[in-house]
């Protein structure tokens, strides 16, 4: 596309604006020739989902001041600093859709989104105008989606092992109960662990979806009680919204195992619950604070190092997206040292040719049966289980060869939520 | 020069200068210019709704049903455009029309909770309803295309885009100027002003307030036809109780009383929301403390500062000019 | 069985919750005839200044729970005296200033503790009651008697006390009342800071068993909405009956259906009551 440099674009207007007000502090004040390289967090920052995305935020600006320190980002000999510029989408696909617009101006070379709604405005204009973007869903993939990739997290794919994972430990266990919130995040989680649960021999005895406007979550726990199952799982129902159903699971009598992706907010289940209560539950994200992480993630410089920063720089803020999309930019500075460019076409094809090292180990590009893109890094994932209140990683797991497996299950329950690629309306 | 020249004035300088914002800024406000040109659109129709002396929590998901119509059309049909456009405009005044049989019994503040109710029960339903895409919405709408005698313009691109948004609003902004003019403009008026005195000289009221409820759905709905390409995405949250909030917010913040006064404020109040974004965390907080000094201090909108230039109504200001929200029931 | 009384128990624990915040809306509605719709952001304020008193300032969870009422009875005077009396000819304006105040105690809440934080507060009553397999904690317990009392004491004043009978009276008449020699500005403010404090407290009973943040204000005042419409607006007995009733209907449907269904269901009643029955349960038939 055509852009001469008469025009006045966002960049200009920020940078006239930032000469005149720069006591305002303006955190997107750029600088006209600098050789920074800009990365762009395209995150809600308020409303709701803010819970996702200002720890996001904060992570990514951790993880440059620290890459930042450590030499940049070398591209062809040359060093790079690295910036990270925040829109506030607010989970809307148009707000979204404005901020990569906003990106372009500001001659951002790598765009994080969470996924699923913020991505569905995004695509065509990601296709004319080469935005690199990466999610967290990795169901937002599809043939058309040509740069969008899924690097880190490929929610729902863990849930099969966690399935696998909950047989290995529960051989007697037969009923299961599910719920979670009535959107795509919920849908797409359940219907994996649907699948999990039928290649493992688990009988799902309740399966339901609740309004998002939910606050009070007695009624959903005393029907999901109702049909007395062994293990619960509440995937992947918002971290506010887990908590109030674990709440009322114990106060409802419920025994046995919970499973929950992220349980964000464990130190909290713990202190409204006990911790015999939350002994077993099994999730999928380890916690930063075990001086161990840096073993297991070992495609991430000093993780310790890394989650001591953030704590230090914002207290109380570290969330599981404080992670994930430092681990995003990650993936993207090994891919953009080893094929010495940040042009999209040229990045994505030697990220293809050479699939740069995942969070948790080598992995290799994936995704083609089910979503028909193979923009999925798929690697090993961990499963995690918490024990004494904390949680701890029990083993890694291989998401793909699960997958590979049990794939029919997989195809039959994703059909049966319309979730399928030739289905998407 | 006499006021209505110089509105006319007013008003060639402002397309003038729409048309020439493509020529001067980059991408990103050549489509921050389609948003303003829509919500416009939503503003100026939602004030044929004021005019009757009502508030409506509906006009945003009304908004919607053009949307949707839209993307389904196109997407399982491949209507072209302009088809699209009409078809949008006619489902959401059917809707509309449906729905202002209940609604027109209530005023006032029931009216407002009543059309919350109806609203956001068909908001829920496309959550529901897998045929509109469910939680998920409809996406990948493609971008109108003209073929005609050899040349062929490719709508996705922002630019164009935004000029065929920008000939379709002044289109209906247009329509709705001279329905103003027209006589049901003053009966729309008279209605607000005093409903038992218009009844009494013979004016059927509540035909009236259905007319406007029903002219004003439909030129929501090709808003939402414009917003549903504009995007390429469907979803039910954009059409949520926050969006309509802030519909009414912005139309009372920016006033109700003029035409003109309502498209300055729309556009004014845009520009002001983008500049408030280096406030992150804080935007909404900001936007409080402005709705609240706007209604302490211009209980008549901003457009009562414009009023000098583009020449209102020079009549005395009403006493009442924000109509009252009693909790009368017909 | 079990499933049956669980879900008895549940609506008697939603009751108390929403007829807690329509009480004090129908309240400021009646008196005023102000939509309060930043009642649920005082809800809100009152669980954070619960929190930051007995975690912060440790003290009790009692002195926090009098500090939450006060402190939100104070913000309820302050919008009284600097807006709604301003704004008295235009009661439109006195509904968008509302949605202002709700935006901006929102930011509040944001910028005063931040948004990831998790803000969690000690119940005085740990534990719970538990009978054969049922089980039902000390501080849910505590919030349906704290409900109880405070609804019985409300409709005290309003039957039987000086206050009550002015405020009964503006409610039916304002230019009447004011005739007979009420003060306007005094009963407006004490409605305002009464119909705040009972917000406060709500959030302040709740604040233990809640997760608290700055937009809990928001699912919980539609709700109360519906109703107060229900009820007949600006009736407190027709809010308390509706909130039994309608906080029963829809802890059923969500327990035996599904809550997306219940939320339908409960919008359509609202317009039903609407087109039927305008002037709801218990509410008065307005003059034009």
């Amino acid at each position: 596309m055509l852009r001469s440099s008469s025009r006045l674009t966002r960049r200009h207007v920020l940078a006239a604006a930032g000469a005149t007000a720069s006591a305002l502090a303006m955190p997107n004040i750029v600088r006209a020739a600098d050789p920074k390289l800009r990365v762009g967090a395209l995150l809600p920052l308020t409303g709701d989902l803010a819970l996702w995305g200002v720890p996001g935020k904060n992570g990514a600006d951790v993880w440059a001041a620290r890459t930042n320190k450590a030499g940049g980002i070398v591209v062809d000999g040359v060093r790079h600093e690295v910036e990270v510029v925040a829109f506030d989408g607010a989970y809307i696909a148009e707000k979204t859709l404005q901020g990569a617009r906003s990106f372009i101006d500001q001659d951002v070379k790598y765009t994080m989104v969470i996924g699923g709604d913020d991505w569905s405005a995004l695509q065509d204009f990601s296709n004319r105008n080469k935005v690199l973007t990466s999610t967290l869903y990795v169901t937002d993939l599809n043939p058309d989606a040509k740069y969008l990739l899924a690097p880190v997290e490929v929610h729902p794919l863990y849930f099969g092992c966690g399935a696998e994972y909950l047989r290995k430990v529960e051989p007697k266990v037969k009923s299961v109960a599910l719920c979670a919130q009535d959107d795509l995040t919920g849908r797409v989680a359940l219907a994996y662990w649907r699948a999990g649960f039928d290649a493992h021999n688990f009988d799902i005895v309740k399966d339901e979806y609740f309004d998002l406007a939910t606050t009070d979550f007695a009624p959903v726990v005393s029907s999901l009680l109702a049909s007395k199952p062994e293990a619960v799982c509440l995937d992947t129902a918002y971290p506010s919204f887990a908590l109030l159903l674990v709440e009322q699971l114990y106060i409802q009598g419920f025994k046995g195992r919970i499973l929950h992706a992220g349980l964000e907010l464990l130190p909290d289940m713990v202190k409204r619950t006990s911790v015999e209560f939350m002994e077993g539950a099994i999730t999928f994200f380890p916690r930063f604070d075990d001086p161990a992480i840096s073993t297991s993630a070992v495609g991430f410089p000093d993780a310790t190092g890394f989650y001591q920063d953030v704590e230090k720089t914002y207290p109380g803020g570290w969330n599981n997206t404080s992670w994930e999309f430092p681990a995003c930019l990650e993936v993207w500075k090994r891919a953009v040292e080893a094929a010495n460019t940040t042009e999209p076409d040229a990045l994505l094809a030697s990220m293809k040719a050479n699939p740069p090292e995942h969070m948790f180990g080598p992995a290799k590009w994936w995704g083609e049966d089910l979503f028909g893109s193979n923009n999925a890094l798929v690697g090993a994932w961990p499963i995690v289980v918490v024990k004494g209140g904390k949680v701890d990683i029990v083993q890694m797991s291989n998401q793909a060869a699960w997958y590979e497996a049990h794939r029919d299950f997989v195809i039959k329950r994703f059909e049966e939520e319309q979730l399928m690629p030739n289905q998407r309306r | 020069m006499r006021p209505r020249s110089i509105s006319t004035g007013v008003a060639i300088v402002l397309i003038a200068a729409a048309v020439l914002l493509p020529l001067v800024a980059g991408d990103y406000f050549t489509a921050f210019g389609t948003e303003i040109a829509i919500t416009v659109l939503m503003l100026s129709s939602y004030r044929i709704i004021v005019l009757t002396g009502e508030w409506s929590f509906a006009h945003v998901v009304l908004q919607g049903v053009g949307a949707y119509t839209a993307a389904i059309l196109v997407k399982d049909l491949g209507w072209p455009f302009p088809a699209t456009l009409a078809a949008g405009a006619a489902m959401s005044a059917l809707v509309a029309a449906i729905l202002s049989y209940p609604l027109l019994r209530m005023k006032g503040f029931y009216f407002l909770m009543g059309s919350f109710a109806a609203a956001e029960a068909i908001r829920l339903l496309w959550r529901k309803i897998p045929f509109f895409g469910g939680t998920r919405g409809l996406s990948n709408i493609p971008a109108p295309y003209l073929e005609l005698g050899g040349v062929s313009i490719d709508f996705g691109h922002t630019t164009n885009y935004f000029y065929l948004t920008l000939t379709v609003v002044i289109c209906c902004l247009l329509l709705m100027w001279w329905m103003e003019q027209a006589r049901i403009g003053g009966i729309w008026r008279a209605i607000q002003q005093q409903d038992v005195l218009a009844q009494s000289i013979g004016i059927e009221s509540r035909t009236y307030r259905r007319l406007a409820f029903v002219i004003a759905a439909a030129f929501a709905g090709i808003a939402g036809v414009l917003l549903a390409y504009a995007f390429g995405s469907v979803t039910a949250n954009r059409f949520s109780l926050n969006f309509a909030l802030y519909l009414m917010i912005w139309s009372i913040v920016g006033g109700t009383r003029t035409f003109y006064g309502v498209v300055l404020g729309g556009v004014v109040l845009m520009v002001f929301d983008e500049s408030l974004r280096f406030a992150e965390e804080l935007r909404p907080g900001v936007y409080g403390l402005i709705l609240i000094a706007v209604m302490l201090f211009f209980p008549q909108g901003l457009e009562r500062l414009l009023a000098p230039i583009v020449g209102g109504p020079t009549k005395a200001p009403r006493r009442d000019v924000v109509p009252s929200t009693r909790s009368e029931n017909a | 069985m079990q499933i049956l009384i669980d879900t008895l128990l549940n609506s008697a624990m939603a009751s108390a919750a929403t007829a807690l915040v329509a009480i004090g809306l129908a309240l400021v509605f009646g008196v005023m005839r102000v939509e309060n719709f930043a009642h649920g952001e005082l809800y809100m304020v009152g669980a954070y200044v619960t929190w930051y008193v007995s975690t912060d300032l440790q003290l009790t969870y009692f002195s926090a729970l009098v500090c939450a009422v006060l402190f939100t009875a104070l913000i309820g005077a302050v919008m009284e005296v600097a807006l709604f009396r301003r704004l008295r000819s235009n009661p439109v304006g006195c509904l968008i200033v509302t949605i202002g105040v709700l935006l901006v105690l929102q930011t509040a809440a944001v910028w005063f503790a931040g948004i990831n934080r998790t803000l969690l507060v000690e119940s005085p009553f740990p534990g719970a009651l538990r009978v054969s397999s049922f089980a039902l904690p000390w501080h849910r317990l505590f919030v349906i008697v704290a409900a109880i009392v405070l609804m019985l004491a409300l409709t005290w004043l309003l039957r039987r006390t000086m206050f009550g009978w002015a405020v009964r009276a503006m409610a039916q008449d304002r230019e009447a009342a004011s005739l007979q020699g009420i003060s306007i500005g005094k009963i407006s403010i004490a409605a305002m800071m009464l119909s705040a404090g009972l917000a406060g407290a709500a959030g302040g009973l709740m604040a233990p068993i809640v997760r608290i943040s700055p937009f809990m204000g928001q699912p919980v005042i539609i709700t109360a909405f519906i109703v107060i419409i229900m009820g007949g607006l600006g009736s407190v007995e027709g809010a308390i009956i509706a909130s039994i009733l309608y906080s029963t209907f829809f802890t059923f449907v969500s327990t035996y259906i599904d809550s997306t269904v219940a939320a339908i269901a409960g919008l359509c009643i609202m317009l039903a009551v609407l087109i039927f029955m305008p002037s709801g349960l218990m509410g008065r038939t307005e003059k034009v």
